[in-house]
């Protein structure tokens, strides 16, 4: 398999093999290799707060539930018994004491543990080790700054090295006021027909789409400059913003401006008063560079495989695959907790306008997505090859920020680097051979002053 | 739990006429129809200048758990709108460049089980149904929406106009690309 894995992508060339969004055989390993592998997004700590709360997740296409435990740290557990396998947790999330199997009544507590089996005398003698029994527990949880992560792989690098230098960026939404961040509202979830693979590469580079395919939504809610993206497609402004790649697979698009994340709110004052009347404390916690051109733009992070957040639009996604043809797409509002209630109510009706179920935005991504994955299941459209090969070549180090950079929002730097990582991946037997990169990594005097 | 919870409804509505229950029905049926036919112009208005368009979203959540998701403003909505915001969401279809909408959806809404109640207000009128939603679009997107509406029409003269309307889709994860529609 390894030596049709280098074949199928080149990002040199910027050349993908269709069979990648079609194959049967390319997702089971994707499932092993990838969502087996990495650490993957599991839940915010501001969605369960309390003791006893849970929510229910996806790694990969293995349900999982994520619990408080009572001394406020978190663990996850496959959702599913021990005994017959059966889905022990029916709810998206909630708080609960026990979880109760509704087959045979087997009971598990929150730390996973076997705490019940009714007629354990009398039918299993009292012969039934419990501690042989309790819920499997997801090898490795993790938290950065209130998004807490897991993963199957013991050999992982830990989550703060497997972050790597996308922390730079992760903090302006995480860190940048000290009541930190929060997901809000329930979740968003819809059903695609798209490999998992092409609405990833949709966000995390690609600014070329955005005024042709988003023209009518742009038409209809842009109230402020974003990088001289027009409706139509029809100029840009490289200088205004960063395509950042080359951080272990994480990638970053970013305006330059601190406010061009609101302009696709059709009334952005609230939020702008918002925001300078608290630039200098971000300044102050992040320095020049973050606090007065990042904070505020628009910024969009990968981190890979399957987690994108959109600090300025304010949405935070997670894509959960079903099969090489369809995803779950799981969608949250985001905020900082030092924002004022109204501010926190017109960012979710913002999202939901925009980038939710009914979003303006995502009506014509969904469209575009859903028509590629099935335009690759051709017997002939599965021997061709697709690109991404804009301003090949032209990146390089940038004053200020850690990665390999190219300019502007436009420019397909970013989807190469994400293929690039795949490739990694699926090509890697374990986490041993899959390298390590962080390309042009500030000192730590160098962030000082940034 | 979607208890198909009221708007406003402070005591056991009294029952309109058959007269004005027969008005309102035949407002919902011409409702539905332009919006079969897209007649967007038509359809708004039809809503008031002071419309609330409510559709919230659901979690699957055990019975215990008491968490209100219908009736709270302040939760995740797919629709939380405004006039001015579904003037501004229709906007984009005007422009002539939201190309997921050309080749256009086809639409079928069928409106049921309709109750009129009376109101405090005497211009105002509690109007209970249910809709079922089809959409085709392209040669094989097929997707049906069904759920329960809560709606306050107004009287106007002769005619009425929407008020308040919460539509309760029964959806957890939407099995479909989109929400490109009114119900």
């Amino acid at each position: 398999m390894n030596d049709s894995i280098a074949d199928l992508v080149d990002s040199r060339t910027g050349r993908q093999s269709r069979s990648i969004y079609a194959s049967e055989d390319i997702y089971r390993q994707e499932l092993e290799r990838i969502f087996g592998r990495c650490w993957l997004f599991l839940v915010h700590t501001s969605q369960i707060p309390k003791p006893g709360d849970y929510f229910r997740t996806f790694m990969g296409e293995d349900d999982v539930i994520v619990i408080r435990q009572k001394d406020g740290s978190i663990k996850a557990f496959l959702n599913s018994c021990t005994h017959r396998g059966n889905r022990i947790c029916r709810a998206d999330r909630g708080n609960a004491r026990a979880f109760t199997c509704n087959y045979h009544g087997w009971s598990f507590s929150p730390d996973g543990a076997l705490s019940g089996v009714p007629l354990e005398n009398e039918a299993y003698f009292g012969e039934l080790d419990r501690t042989k029994f309790g819920l499997i527990p997801v090898t490795k949880v993790a938290e950065y700054k209130g998004l807490v992560f897991g993963c199957w792989d013991a050999n992982s690098p830990s989550l703060d090295d497997y972050l790597g230098d996308a922390k730079f960026f992760l903090d302006v939404w995480l860190d940048a006021m000290p009541g930190g961040s929060a997901l809000l509202g329930e979740t968003q979830k819809m059903v695609l027909g798209t490999n998992w693979k092409l609405p990833v590469e949709n966000v995390c580079g690609d600014g070329y789409h955005l005024g042709w395919a988003h023209a009518g939504a742009m038409a209809a809610v842009q109230s402020m400059d974003l990088t001289g993206l027009s409706v139509g497609n029809s100029g840009v402004d490289l200088d205004g913003g960063l395509s950042v790649a080359g951080m272990n697979g994480h990638m970053v698009l970013s305006a330059l401006d601190g406010v061009s994340g609101y302009a696709f709110y059709p009334d952005p004052k609230p939020i702008l008063e918002y925001l300078e009347a608290n630039r200098q404390t971000v300044i102050d916690r992040l320095g020049e560079v973050r606090g007065r051109q990042v904070w505020g733009a628009q910024v969009n992070i990968t981190i890979f495989p399957n987690l994108q957040l959109l600090p300025g639009l304010n949405w935070f996604r997670v894509y959960h695959p079903k099969g090489p043809g369809q995803i779950e797409q799981w969608t949250w509002a985001m905020a900082e907790n030092d924002m004022p209630e109204a501010v926190k109510a017109q960012i979710l009706e913002n999202q939901c306008l925009t980038f939710g179920l009914a979003g303006l935005f995502d009506n014509d991504d969904g469209d575009n997505l859903t028509a590629c994955t099935e335009q690759s299941r051709g017997w002939r459209t599965a021997q061709m090859d697709v690109y991404t090969n804009m301003a090949l070549g032209r990146s390089g180090k940038r004053e200020g920020f850690p990665g390999d950079i190219a300019a502007g929002l436009v420019s397909e730097h970013n989807q190469r680097y994400f293929y690039r990582r795949w490739q990694e991946h699926m090509m890697a037997e374990t986490w041993a051979e899959v390298p390590t990169y962080n390309i042009n990594s500030l000192t730590e005097q160098e962030a000082e002053h940034a | 739990m979607t208890d198909t919870a009221t708007i406003e409804r402070t005591r056991e509505g009294t029952t309109a006429s058959l007269e004005l229950t027969h008005a309102l029905t035949q407002t919902l049926y011409r409702e539905a129809r332009l919006l079969d036919d897209e007649h967007y112009k038509a359809w708004t208005s039809m809503l008031a200048e002071d419309l609330h368009y409510h559709m919230p979203g659901i979690e699957t959540r055990y019975r215990r758990d008491k968490t209100e998701q219908v009736t709270d403003l302040t939760r995740m909505a797919y629709y939380n709108d405004s006039k001015p915001e579904i003037l501004k969401r229709l906007s984009r279809l005007e422009t002539g460049t939201a190309w997921s909408e050309d080749p256009a959806t086809r639409y079928t809404h069928i409106i049921t089980n309709v109750e009129v109640e009376l109101t405090e207000n005497t211009d105002e009128f509690r109007v209970y149904s249910n809709f079922y939603a089809y959409r085709n679009r392209n040669e094989r997107d097929e997707d049906s929406l069904i759920g329960n509406r809560i709606d306050i029409w107004r009287q106007v003269g002769n005619s009425f106009q929407l008020v308040k309307r919460r539509a309760i889709l029964k959806h957890n994860v939407m099995l479909s690309k989109n929400l490109n529609i009114y119900v």
